[in-house]
């Protein structure tokens, strides 16, 4: 099992490296020159456009600058923002827990809905629930979550007043005025991984459930709960698990927009923003972070599946 | 509970598939409306989608103004179907795009161990980039236009296509009637193309249908982010995105825009679904809808 980890470890790296080269390729393909950005679009001088291309170290070869940046960018340093004018990472250190804050209820809410659901809708095949959860799926994968999220605002913020419409307030400013800006946008974020979810969960039980072991299962006079949630639900899990996985991922990535919708000062807003002003460090360093948590979460995935279903080899 | 779903099953699927394919024709439905009232929109309204009007803004929906109007007085019923256009032929180019490259590439990787040996890799290495980052990063680069866009989509989602194919191919070419036709003398070219795309093309033509969804809503994502399709077009999401101002004072802005995404997005998934248990009902569970969720 050791030696297993610390293959599936080593498999990742080269998955790093072409991400990182990637993002480095990408910045680099600007048709505008990075500097312009900097020191404003109109009316810079040539010389003083070397200067700063010199600063930056945009005026030596283009392989040179990636050798240079690539050991400083697995390190985590990706210079100063252009807008900022701060260390990156103490520019994103300040917006990573919001991230992770957002996506990480959302995905709580996800496992809390999604899985019984998906459990309820396949111990009742064509009942009412089980058409209403797949209309509710096909829906739930359908509506852009920006949409979704301004008509929660419309409903809950605009005309009921239960909730505020935007903003983001630290968990130390008290419970209240930060979870009511929460809820919101995990909904928002949420639904089309509940979606997805539901889906996986019914019909991966499904298929465990025609298995013939959980018909011996039956047959033995085990009590249906039992077959349920102990023989199908483990098997079941292998499969509801990689989706686990896909859902904190897609969190991540959907929290760019939902933190957008509701002005919540996190990672994703700050990469938009950086990309709209080119802010290129600031950037590289926010799809970097994305990335390495992304990494990370794939190879949880990897491993949960040998520790859930040990008949898997480790090859 | 008493009810196992077991043996219940082979009359279930029989069920589901009239139902299934009873969602194909809704989806289809859906749309063809969609796509005539696309192009039959200077008919529909007498309205142009981009012409100011200053002194009609934020006026609510009325018989002259089925859908309001925004704030510099556009009507938005004329922006919305003009913005069909936009919106069907930015996702349904980059769709086609996706699809002629990720069958290239899939059946290039699937077939020689070298070509996958970088494919493969770089496939990986676009697929860890989560939700539209790298669309936000390459739109960064490239800098705003619809052409841009495209090609900013089909990056995004050639990598799936390429790992539907590839897989296909991988599970094709050791079966017996490859062989023999390799013995008979056909070509590499020939297997890939006559033999084995065409027993791999049910599961590519559901995931392109998903794709088509797909790119419907990152288009409208990114012209959210301001990162889309170039205003003034007036693409569904760059609807969406002028309306926020107003949520307050006039919500019904982004309400129609929004509904016509989804309308659009449902109809697509429906259609693949359809095709799914159509063309092969073994991938009932196998072909997921992935990726619909990133707008």
């Amino acid at each position: 099992m050791g030696a297993y980890l610390v293959r599936r470890i080593l498999a990742f790296i080269p998955t790093l490296l072409i991400s990182v080269t990637l993002i480095f390729i990408l910045t680099r393909l600007v048709p505008g020159n990075p500097v312009w950005a900097l020191v404003g679009h109109q009316s810079v001088s040539e010389e003083k456009i070397k200067e700063v291309s010199h600063e930056l170290g945009l005026d030596r070869p283009v392989l040179v600058q990636y050798l240079t940046w690539l050991p400083k960018a697995l390190s985590g340093d990706f210079g100063s923002s252009i807008f900022f004018n701060r260390p990156v990472v103490a520019v994103i250190a300040d917006r990573f827990p919001v991230t992770l804050t957002l996506a990480g209820l959302a995905m709580l809410l996800t496992l809390a809905l999604a899985i019984p659901l998906g459990i309820f809708a396949a111990t009742r095949q064509n009942s009412l629930v089980d058409h209403a959860t797949s209309v509710f799926s096909t829906l739930g994968v359908s509506l852009p979550s920006f949409w979704l999220g301004f008509l929660l605002i419309i409903l809950f913020a605009v005309t009921l007043h239960w909730f505020p419409s935007s903003g983001y307030r630290p968990l130390s400013m008290g419970i209240v005025p930060w979870l009511s800006r929460l809820v919101l946008p995990v909904i928002a974020l949420a639904l089309s991984q509940v979606a997805l979810l539901v889906r996986t969960t019914r019909s991966s039980m499904l298929e465990v459930l025609g298995m013939e072991y959980v018909t011996a299962a039956r047959a033995k006079g085990l009590s249906e709960a039992k077959v349920i949630y102990k023989h199908a639900l483990r098997n079941a899990f292998i499969s509801i698990i990689t989706v686990i996985g896909l859902t904190f991922a897609l969190s991540l990535g959907g929290s760019v927009i939902i933190e957008n919708v509701f002005a919540i000062p996190g990672l994703g807003q700050l990469i938009t923003t950086a990309a709209i002003r080119r802010d290129y460090p600031v950037i590289e360093g926010g799809m970097m972070y994305l990335t390495v948590i992304s990494l990370a979460v794939n190879l949880l995935v990897d491993i949960s599946y040998t520790l859930i279903n040990p008949r898997v080899v480790y090859e | 509970m008493s009810e196992s779903a077991a043996p219940a099953r082979p009359r279930n699927s029989e069920l589901r598939r009239v139902l299934r394919s009873r969602l194909f024709i809704a989806g289809a439905i859906i749309m063809l409306l969609i796509f005539s009232s696309a192009a039959a929109a200077p008919l529909l309204t007498r309205y142009d989608p981009v012409t100011l009007d200053t002194k009609h803004s934020l006026l609510p929906m009325s018989l002259q103004h089925p859908f309001g109007t925004d704030e510099l007085g556009r009507d938005v019923f004329a922006r919305v179907l003009y913005g069909a256009r936009i919106s069907l032929r930015v996702g349904g180019l980059s769709t086609l795009f996706t699809a002629i490259l990720g069958v290239l590439l899939g059946l290039l990787a699937g077939y020689y161990k070298p070509v996958d040996m970088v494919v493969s890799r770089l496939v990986d290495g676009l697929m860890i980039f989560p939700g539209l980052i790298l669309g936000i990063m390459l739109m960064a680069a490239l800098g705003p236009a619809e052409s841009n866009v495209i090609l900013a989509m089909t990056i995004l989602y050639t990598p799936r296509i390429i790992r539907v194919v590839r897989g296909s191919v991988l599970e094709l070419k050791s079966m017996d009637f490859i062989d023999a036709a390799r013995v008979v003398g056909a070509g590499d070219l020939r297997i890939l193309f006559g033999h084995i795309l065409s027993n791999a093309y049910a599961p590519l033509i559901v995931q392109v249908t998903f794709g088509f969804a797909w790119a419907i809503l990152t288009e409208s994502g990114m012209s959210f982010l301001g990162l889309g399709t170039p205003p003034p077009a007036p693409s569904w999401g760059n609807i969406i995105a002028d309306g926020r101002d107003f949520i307050r004072s006039a919500p019904w802005l982004m309400l129609f825009p929004g509904a016509s995404i989804s309308l659009a997005v449902i109809g697509l998934n429906f259609i693949g679904d359809g095709l799914r248990d159509l063309l092969d009902p073994r991938l009932r569970n196998t072909a997921r809808r992935i990726g619909t969720s990133v707008g």
